[in-house]
């Protein structure tokens, strides 16, 4: 099975750390705080799309709330395959960094120098 | 879902809305019912709006905005990008599909690409020459605010005249409150010019200080100033004179009058002024030199006697009928009202906007560029128009008849799940695709055909012109709209068969439809029209030309004078040409009798009435050069003391309209210069263009003033010589004058110049219009042939002819062909007598000509159905019933 992208594993991530808040505001916010970095709401919304068409994730809708304009809001879950994806993909990070020590990497001499 | 109304901090709404409908790469595949799409929108625009309310709380409601439209940008900008990629997707496929189809069947594309290219390079010469006439004098900045003014004038008729009282522009800037300012332009005509050992004659303009600011002709070298003794010459004149256009410094000297030269400098030099600016020059000089151009004096006088157009910029805003009013006022004031004779007008100081001056019917440009010809533009328009749509038909035609091969294409394209938008867009691509290969057919065919164009209709349009960006948009957009035209009928047409019957093959199809059948008859009828159209005007003007003008305009040449000659250098002139044996005649009139009619009048009092009446004087072998009968009395004489200024010749024109005698003793009337006696009377003839019957006029001697125009009679043996030989001696008595000469013919027919080009322009629409539908004519009959070949083998078969089945396709059309001639006579009819009405010497519209038309374009449509059914007809019928 195809390994998801980097932006869907730290997407699935989010979900699986907010659990039963997991919807759109907050899974920006927790990739925001993971990477530091910046994250629009499209690249955010295509990655939900996508991961949920693939069936990693699943989303039910939630009560409508007075701050969102009296919008309802969409939770997201993972399912089975969203979490033994996540798992296959920490495996394989994990082989893939064995023997690979920080100060190793730091010792490395950069083609650029 | 309930929501509250926008509050005025909600966020924009054209951003939530492009998020809303656009944001939708792949939802189509993640909810499936539309309830589900609203409230998946709903939870997207939710999680942006939750954010944009935090955002303004903390950060301030601008900077919230500016976030969520960056947001809305960064979701909705990929979506589109897929989007448009989908539809190149498709316009490739479509395109494909259309260029395969095109090739396939190539010589109906061929016949109308042909066509259509033809019919489109008239049209993108018929835009060029419009867009020329129509935009004249609308590059000036404040052209809506620019206005020339005329003057009221009593001649023998009201007219307007362009030719102002030079003090007219200081007076109107200085007393009407609505304009802003004002400028002068004199022409000068055929002064002399001296630069270096040149001597040439040209016109030469003289204006007022504030011409070149209320006029946008800007200078390529020097300051747009004329100070005394300066002067701003054009490109091409500079070039001319010099051999370079940098030539600021130079001197050149102008005779402003007789023998009076003056030296300018070359103050600066103009930019190329546009072709559409009535306002042409090529030496441009202060009019501080008016009177000594006319005299001490001269420039305070009301006269309008000399070239001078006065042109004024109204404010903005201003009430043009209260500046009218108060130009009036002024005009009144100084009594230029006198000229009108006592005649009532609306006004004595006629405003027109400069932008109207082209195609003005009020006032006839002498010191503007002449007027241009409306009906010459709607002609070529409506000609351009006309072979447009007759291309269009044979689009329509092929298209249709084209259809019972792709009948079975459509079954199978509905069957693979083609919708009927999906069709119809196919076949419209198709035709804009046919539409865009003819109009690069058709800009190759304009460029070489543009030179030709040009020298028939007298214009300088330049093949340059036909890559201007905003002419090729136009084309382009005539293009398409000719393929959506041409093509929606057809598309409509064959997206409508069901598959079902098409695949079941129980389908009948189109060709015999009444559609296709009154297209082709409107085909017929056009070419009819335009052919019955040329015919009748070859006849009228040549009808015109065998008139009898009441004088011999052959082998006369006229000698126009820039400044007078008196009547003892005439003597002397022809006393020197006598001696050539090619020479037979020589005289001299004071107006210009045979171009536009006489331009100058006598103010006759007669009865108690005044008249002003065409007058000239003339030279008494006049009559022998022109070759004029005498009805009655007696020739002027130069031998007898009275004649010199009492007697008159008038025409008979004259005496059927004043009940007078001729009589060698009693005057019959009062002039200014005295009682004047008609001591004879001359034949009518037709001094002016056959749109008139002959009006009365006088002529006379009075030798102590000046001739304008030399008129010799030649044999006409060895012209260039005696043209040679005349020169020479001309040198001799001219004071200077240059040589120049045109021949009577000449002048007389340039008096139908538009309608010969009109005739022209109708001859080539004709063919044209021709060729385009026997060319239609013959895709559809080879349609119609091969899909009735089973048809034909079966009368065959059945004991018919060969001749018998050709005559059966002719039939079908010979009905068509009788409705349209029944449509194109009548028309032809009315619209020629239409025309015909302008002139008072006019043919009689035989009915014969659109008959004949008809049996024309009937014979081309017969010889055509027979060449392409003779074929079918004559095969052996074993092979055309076999042929599934």
């Amino acid at each position: 099975v195809k390994l998801p992208s980097r932006t869907d594993e730290f997407v699935l991530l989010a979900v699986w750390r907010l659990q039963d808040d997991a919807y759109g505001v907050k899974i920006r916010e927790a990739l925001m705080t993971m990477t530091s970095q910046d994250w629009s709401f499209g690249s955010i919304f295509v990655s939900l799309e996508r991961l949920t068409d693939r069936e990693l994730l699943a989303s039910r809708m939630g009560e409508s709330t007075p701050v969102r304009g009296g919008r309802a809001k969409r939770f997201y879950r993972l399912t089975t395959e969203g979490k033994a994806a996540l798992l296959r993909v920490r495996a394989l990070q994990k082989d893939a960094w064995e023997g690979v020590s920080e100060a190793a990497l730091a010792l490395l001499p950069g083609n650029s120098g | 879902v309930s929501r509250p109304k926008t509050a005025p901090d909600a966020p924009p709404r054209l951003a939530s809305w492009l998020m809303v409908t656009f944001f939708r790469r792949e939802r189509d595949r993640v909810v499936s019912s539309l309830e589900e799409h609203e409230l998946y929108s709903d939870s997207v625009a939710g999680d942006l709006e939750e954010v944009y309310f935090s955002l303004s709380e903390t950060q301030g409601i601008a900077h919230a905005r500016r976030w969520y439209w960056a947001e809305v940008i960064k979701a909705v900008l990929p979506s589109f990008n897929y989007r448009i990629g989908v539809m190149a997707t498709m316009f490739a496929s479509y395109l494909k599909t259309a260029l395969r189809h095109l090739w396939r069947t190539r010589w109906y594309t061929a016949i109308n690409i042909g066509g259509l290219g033809i019919a489109l390079a008239m049209g993108t010469i018929a835009l060029l020459y419009a867009r020329n006439e129509l935009s004249y004098d609308r590059f000036h900045p404040d052209q809506e605010q620019l206005y020339r003014a005329g003057m009221s004038i009593y001649f023998g008729e009201l007219d307007v005249w362009e030719s102002t009282p030079f003090p007219l522009a200081d007076a109107l800037v200085r007393d009407v409150s609505g304009i802003e300012a004002a400028a002068r332009l004199t022409l000068l005509r055929a002064r002399g010019v001296l630069a270096g050992d040149q001597r040439i004659e040209a016109g030469v303009h003289m204006v007022s200080p504030d011409f070149l600011s209320m006029f946008d002709f800007p200078l390529r070298y020097g300051t747009p100033e004329l100070i005394d003794g300066s002067v701003i010459l054009s490109t091409e004149e500079a070039d001319r004179l010099f051999g370079e256009t940098s030539v600021i410094g130079q001197t050149l000297q102008i005779e402003l009058r007789n023998g009076e030269w003056t030296t300018f400098e070359v103050g600066g030099v103009a930019r190329t002024i546009p072709l559409n600016s009535s306002i042409q020059f090529d030496y441009l000089i202060s009019d501080r030199y008016y009177d000594a151009a006319f005299g001490p004096g001269s420039a305070v006088e009301w006269q309008p006697k000399s070239a001078t157009a006065s042109f004024v910029k109204l404010a903005k805003g201003a009430d043009v009928e209260a500046v009218a009013r108060a130009a009036d006022a002024v005009g009144r004031a100084n009594n230029v009202d006198q000229f009108l004779e006592g005649q009532e007008v609306a006004h004595v100081i006629p405003l027109q906007r400069l932008n109207e001056a082209h195609f003005s019917t009020l006032i006839t440009n002498r010191i503007l560029s002449p007027n241009g010809n409306p009906l010459s533009v709607m002609v070529i328009a409506a000609m351009a128009l006309l072979l447009l749509a007759i291309a269009c038909v044979n689009f329509v035609n092929l298209a249709l008849g084209l259809s019972a091969r792709r009948t079975l294409e459509v079954g199978v394209r509905k069957v693979f799940g083609a919708d009927r938008g999906q069709l119809i867009r196919q076949y419209t691509l198709e035709a804009i695709v046919v539409a865009f290969l003819a109009l690069v057919v058709g800009l190759g065919l304009a460029a070489l055909l543009l030179p030709t164009f040009n020298a028939t209709m007298g214009q300088h349009l330049s093949p340059a012109l036909l890559t201007d960006y905003r002419v090729l948009l136009s084309l382009v957009g005539i293009a398409l709209v000719v393929g959506l035209v041409a093509g929606s009928y057809p598309s409509f047409y064959l997206s409508r068969f069901r598959p079902a019957d098409v695949l079941k093959s129980s389908l009948q199809f189109g060709g015999r439809s009444l559609v296709g059948k009154g297209m082709i008859g409107f085909q017929f009828g056009v070419s009819i029209f335009l052919i019955s159209a040329t015919v009748i005007m070859s006849q009228q003007l040549s009808h015109l030309t065998n008139i009898n003008l009441g004088y011999n305009k052959e082998h006369v040449i006229l000698q126009d004078l820039s400044r007078g000659l008196s009547q003892q250098s005439l003597d002397l002139y022809r006393e020197s040409l006598l001696a050539d044996p090619n020479i037979e005649r020589v005289s001299g009139a004071r107006a210009q009798m045979f171009g536009d009619g006489i331009d100058s009048a006598l103010l006759v009092e007669l009865d108690g009435e005044s008249y002003t009446l065409p007058a000239s004087k003339i030279d008494p072998d006049f009559l022998d050069v022109m070759q004029l009968r005498l009805a009655s009395g007696r020739n002027l004489s130069l031998d007898r003391p009275t004649d010199a200024d009492r007697a008159v010749l008038v025409n008979e024109a004259f005496l059927r309209v004043f009940d007078v005698e001729v009589d060698d003793e009693t005057p019959f009337a009062t002039t200014r210069e005295g009682a004047p006696i008609i001591v004879g009377v001359v034949s009518d003839f037709h001094f002016q263009s056959l749109r008139n019957t002959v009006d009365p006029m006088l002529m006379y001697l009075r030798p102590e003033s000046d001739f304008r125009q030399v008129l010799v009679r030649v044999t006409g043996h060895d012209l260039p010589a005696t043209l040679d030989r005349m020169e020479a001696r001309w040198n001799n008595v001219g004071n200077g004058t240059p040589f120049t000469y045109r021949f009577l013919d000449d002048a007389v027919s340039s008096q139908y110049v538009a309608d010969s080009q009109n005739r022209r322009v109708g001859s080539i629409a004709a063919l044209i219009a021709l060729v385009i539908a026997v060319a239609g004519l013959l895709g559809m009959t080879s349609l119609s042939v091969a899909r009735r070949t089973k048809e034909i083998g079966v009368r065959k078969v059945l004991g018919a002819s060969g001749a018998r089945v050709v005559l059966l396709f002719n039939a079908e059309y010979a009905i068509i062909l009788l409705v349209s001639s029944l449509v194109a006579t009548p028309a032809a009819y009315y619209l020629m007598n239409l025309w015909l009405e302008q002139f008072a010497y006019r043919i009689q519209v035989q009915l014969a000509i659109p008959i004949g038309a008809s049996l024309l374009v009937g014979l081309f449509a017969v010889a055509t159905i027979t060449s392409k059914s003779l074929s079918a007809a004559v095969r052996n019928p074993v092979d055309s019933i076999r042929y599934e």
